[in-house]
């Protein structure tokens, strides 16, 4: 007696400290699929189900295109329930989903959501160039992604409706979606303006967007000049002015297009006044001539357009003066000069003086101007010693020599 | 008292001294480190230069888009921010953080997917994920240069799902999807992206791979003799690799196995030099009718999601360049892999290697391909995917045959390669002068009397013993450091050693 319970004591302990014996059960986990639907219309509800039972609940690992996650089942005897959140029902797109347990797949499948066909749409539009020019050759492009309620883009082979309304004109071009957007080239007209564009689908519509029309390229063009008079003084300011510049489509060209006036005089010189547009006229003014001469101008808008070349003459505005000599001839004095009313010249005429050797080679030019109607030169005897030397005075173009022996 | 005065002086003066030279000490390592910090040339911020963290395989279609005619410029800057939409995204999945991913993402599909982030994060689910493959089209590409959309058709993706730390399960999944980006302040971020359903692919014919020469080889596992595990780089030299190959077809062996490091060959963007160096090696092994089987990936160990595609595109510019030499054997993915089960996880690597290997299959499809598995227990590990399995031992020669027939029962219908196998002659302080080069000569004659029995193909460890051995190849313990310099069946200065005859013997 006493030795049966000894044995049935050690077999106790021999059972109960036997390694508990884990059922792996994974063979025996069998989960079928009982929702059927693949196909749904984004926010709908979605549930996937499975008929199945194991010790502890399996995951569904869930991947739309912008990630995954993993979620745990409702359990209701045999019967998980997986409840889909909203973001993922809401996006459109193809959605897979994996049965897992215990590191392994059980199952696994594709979900179809198509975007919600009857929320309310949205549009989103992007135009661009903003800005193009006239003439029907350039473009601007309307590109369109209209999406429903959740953000999701619109099926393909959609029908949108684009509108343009261009001065007392309005179109309608119907388009279709392809790769989830919509667009379009809207060309220029040959007039200058504003284009505005939008979309709609069914009730929706996009914001009013807008291109500016610029005028094209400016054609050739003509110039004219004013003058107060047409003396040569200096002093003077002469004006250029375009007529109203156009483009081949006669639209006036745009506001602050730069025109350069180039003159070019016999004496080799080349000046350049520039001036920008309003109203198509630009105008470029220049100080006159400090002696006479004969200006050919032209202006140019660069890589576009020329006007006319004018040629105009201004004449000598001093007729004389006087040299006077002191000083052993070092001192030259000029005087009473004159403009074209017997006034005074304005102050600042270039006046310059060249001396000779007397062999006729020049030594230097001294330059002054102008002060009150007369000039001075000084001949330093520290750089000219006595003797005799050529003088050469010129004054807005008249040029008076003497021989002169400094002392 | 006299003796006692001197040694106080002296000890006075050793005092002196010590304390000078620890005030030197002291004031010159304060010095230099005054002197250490940020390099001067950071004064100039000058760029630095762009190391590629993400590099999946893209193969663009050829561009046939509506809209405008797109520049190659803008397309590679729309494929670099398309793929790092994809990069950035990866570790906010992986880390449940949004960092990085507004440079990348509109506002509203932001939003789409801080509802994802913030659902995992409550969940404690996070996600390894990479892609391996992409193959856009350009679909649309608008007239200001702002939208383009693209379709990339079945991108390759893998990924891992974890749940409370714990990895749940793992897949690759082919999808295709759709993506709007908008050229927004410099970047082009993504602004839709819609998953589509993968489209059917033309499956390529499996070529199996000619193993006939594979189960003929006989060769040694090859180092130079001056510059063991640095082979490339400034250390190439070219004239004693000729010389050495010369030698080993002198011992009638067929074949070398050479080793290409990871890190050395300049990781994901291959040095051109090194890469040369490795073509003229396989021309000298022509020359001297050996075949080569090249290990790749030596010294590397990451394994990680973050480091597939760079490793994929290393070997894709190794593998493309050599594949049609007719000195190449055979591709060793990598080598004794299994060491590094314990400290990356076998899922992970064994996962690495699995893609790898098919990557490699996916360029080259006449060579075959193994993994040279450290001991033949763990030579059945992906034994399904190999073409033929290599296998190394270094164990007592009467237990060979044992691990092998194991091996053999395991792996039925695939060669089996004894990829590594040899004895050290060390003989030294480290093992109480217990070896000897009669020793290692025993040993190989007993090998090879088994190899040949049973006619297993075999490469020796190896050509020479070395007079130094990197920390890198088996740590910095002098006894296994010794052990592993004296391998060679020729001895440091070419002259045979006594293995060398018990080797040439039994040809």
């Amino acid at each position: 007696m006493k030795r049966g319970i000894y044995i049935a004591f050690l077999i106790l302990i021999w059972y109960g400290c036997a390694p508990e014996v884990v059922r792996t059960s994974s063979e025996e986990n069998q989960f079928a699929l009982v929702s059927s639907k693949t196909s749904y219309v984004a926010g709908e509800s979605i549930q996937i189900q499975f008929q199945g039972n194991s010790a502890s609940p399996p995951q569904l690992w869930l991947n739309s295109a912008f990630g995954s996650s993993v979620l745990q089942p409702d359990l209701k005897e045999s019967l998980l329930t997986f409840t889909l959140p909203k973001f993922f029902t809401q996006k459109s797109g193809e959605c897979s989903w994996t049965l897992v347990h215990d590191q392994k797949v059980y199952a696994e499948g594709k979900l179809s959501i198509g975007p919600h066909p009857i929320k309310k749409a949205r549009i989103a539009s992007y135009l661009g160039p903003r800005s193009i020019t006239a003439g029907g050759d350039d473009f601007t492009m309307l590109v369109t992604v209209p999406t429903d309620h959740f953000d999701n883009p619109l099926a393909d082979s959609t029908r949108l409706t684009i509108k343009k309304q261009f001065t007392s004109t309005l179109e309608e071009t119907p388009i279709r979606l392809k790769n989830g957007i919509g667009w379009t080239n809207l060309h220029s007209s040959q007039k200058s303006g504003r284009l505005l564009i939008s979309a709609s689908f069914d009730a929706s519509t996009s914001k009013e967007l807008t291109a500016i029309v610029h005028p094209a390229k400016a054609v050739d063009f003509n110039i004219t000049y004013a003058r107060n008079h047409a003396y040569a003084d200096g002093n003077q300011v002469i004006t250029f002015t375009t007529g109203r510049i156009k483009d081949e489509f006669g639209n006036t060209v745009s506001d602050g297009t730069l025109v350069n006036f180039l003159i070019t005089d016999p004496y080799g010189m080349i000046l350049q006044t520039t001036g920008t547009t309003i109203n198509g006229s630009a105008e470029g003014k220049l100080l006159h001539p400090d002696k006479p001469s004969t200006w050919s101008v032209t202006a140019y808008i660069t890589g576009a357009a020329q006007s006319n070349s004018i040629s105009l003459d201004f004449e000598p505005a001093l007729n004389d003066f006087k040299v006077s000599y002191s000083g052993g001839g070092r001192t030259l004095t000029l005087s009473e000069l004159h403009s074209f009313m017997g006034q005074l010249v304005p102050d600042g005429i270039p006046i310059s003086l060249e001396i000779h050797n007397s062999a006729g080679a020049l030594l230097e030019t001294l330059r002054t101007t102008s002060r009150l109607g007369s000039a001075q030169f000084k001949i330093s005897e520290d750089f000219y010693p006595k003797g005799s030397y050529q003088l050469t005075v010129d004054v807005a173009g008249i040029r008076k020599t003497k021989k002169v022996t400094l002392q | 008292m006299k003796t006692n005065r001197t040694l106080y002086r002296t000890l006075l003066i050793l005092s002196f001294l010590v304390i000078n030279a620890a005030i030197i000490a002291g004031v010159s390592s304060v010095l230099s480190y005054m002197n250490t910090g940020a390099d001067r040339s950071a004064i100039l911020h000058l760029p630095e230069a762009q190391i590629p963290n993400y590099a999946p395989q893209v193969v663009w279609t050829p561009l046939t888009n509506e809209g405008r005619p797109i520049s190659s410029q803008t397309l590679s800057e729309l494929e670099r921010d398309y793929l790092k939409a994809w990069y950035v995204r990866n570790i906010a999945l992986e880390t449940n953080d949004r960092y990085g991913t507004a440079d990348y993402y509109t506002d509203s599909a932001q939003v789409q997917l801080y509802d994802i982030l913030d659902l995992n994060l409550k969940n404690n689910v996070y996600f390894k994920s990479s892609t391996l493959k992409h193959h856009p089209t350009l679909e649309f590409y608008s007239a200001d240069g702002k939208i383009a959309v693209l379709t990339d058709t079945n991108v390759e993706r893998y990924e891992e799902a974890y749940m409370d730390q714990k990895r749940i399960a793992q897949r690759t999944e082919i999808a295709s999807y759709q993506v709007m980006l908008l050229l927004e302040d410099g970047f082009w971020r993504i602004r839709h992206l819609i998953k589509l359903p993968s489209q059917e692919v033309e499956k390529t014919k499996v070529s199996r791979p000619d193993l006939s020469a594979v189960t003929k080889s006989k060769g040694v596992n090859y180092y130079p003799q001056k510059h063991p595990w640095n082979m490339f780089g400034a250390t190439f030299s070219d004239s004693s690799i000729t010389a050495d190959f010369v030698k080993i077809k002198h011992m009638d062996l067929n074949t070398v196995r050479i080793f290409v490091p990871y890190k050395t060959f300049g990781k994901a963007q291959i040095e051109i030099e090194k890469m040369k160096q490795l073509q003229h090696t396989l021309d000298m092994a022509e020359k001297n009718d050996l075949k080569v089987v090249l290990t790749l990936f030596d010294f590397y160990g990451d394994y990680s999601l973050r480091d597939w595609t760079l490793t994929h595109r290393h070997a894709e510019q190794i593998v493309t360049a050599l594949k049609d030499h007719p000195a190449l054997l055979a591709w060793d993915i990598k080598n004794e892999p299994d060491l590094d089960f314990e400290t990356r996880g076998k899922t992970q690597v064994t996962a690495w290697l699995g893609r790898m290997i098919s990557e490699v299959k996916s360029w080259d499809n006449q060579h075959p391909v193994t993994i040279g598995w450290s001991s033949p227990e763990a030579a059945t590990n992906l034994a399904k995917e190999v073409d033929f399995v290599s296998f190394h031992y270094y164990r007592e020669p009467d237990q060979f045959m044992v691990a092998f027939q194991e091996l053999k029962t395991n792996v039925p219908d695939k060669p089996l390669v004894l990829q590594e196998y040899g004895y050290s002659s060390y003989d030294g302080i480290w093992n109480a002068y217990l070896g000897s080069e009669e020793n290692q000569a025993e040993y190989v004659i007993q090998m090879q009397k088994l190899l040949d029995s049973e006619s297993i193909p075999f490469m020796i460890w190896t050509l020479y013993d070395f007079e130094s051995v990197p920390n890198s190849v088996v740590g910095r313990l002098p006894w296994r450091k010794a052990r592993q310099r004296h391998f060679g069946v020729l001895a440091g200065d070419g002259q045979p050693k006594k293995a060398y005859s018990s080797l040439i013997e039994k040809k």
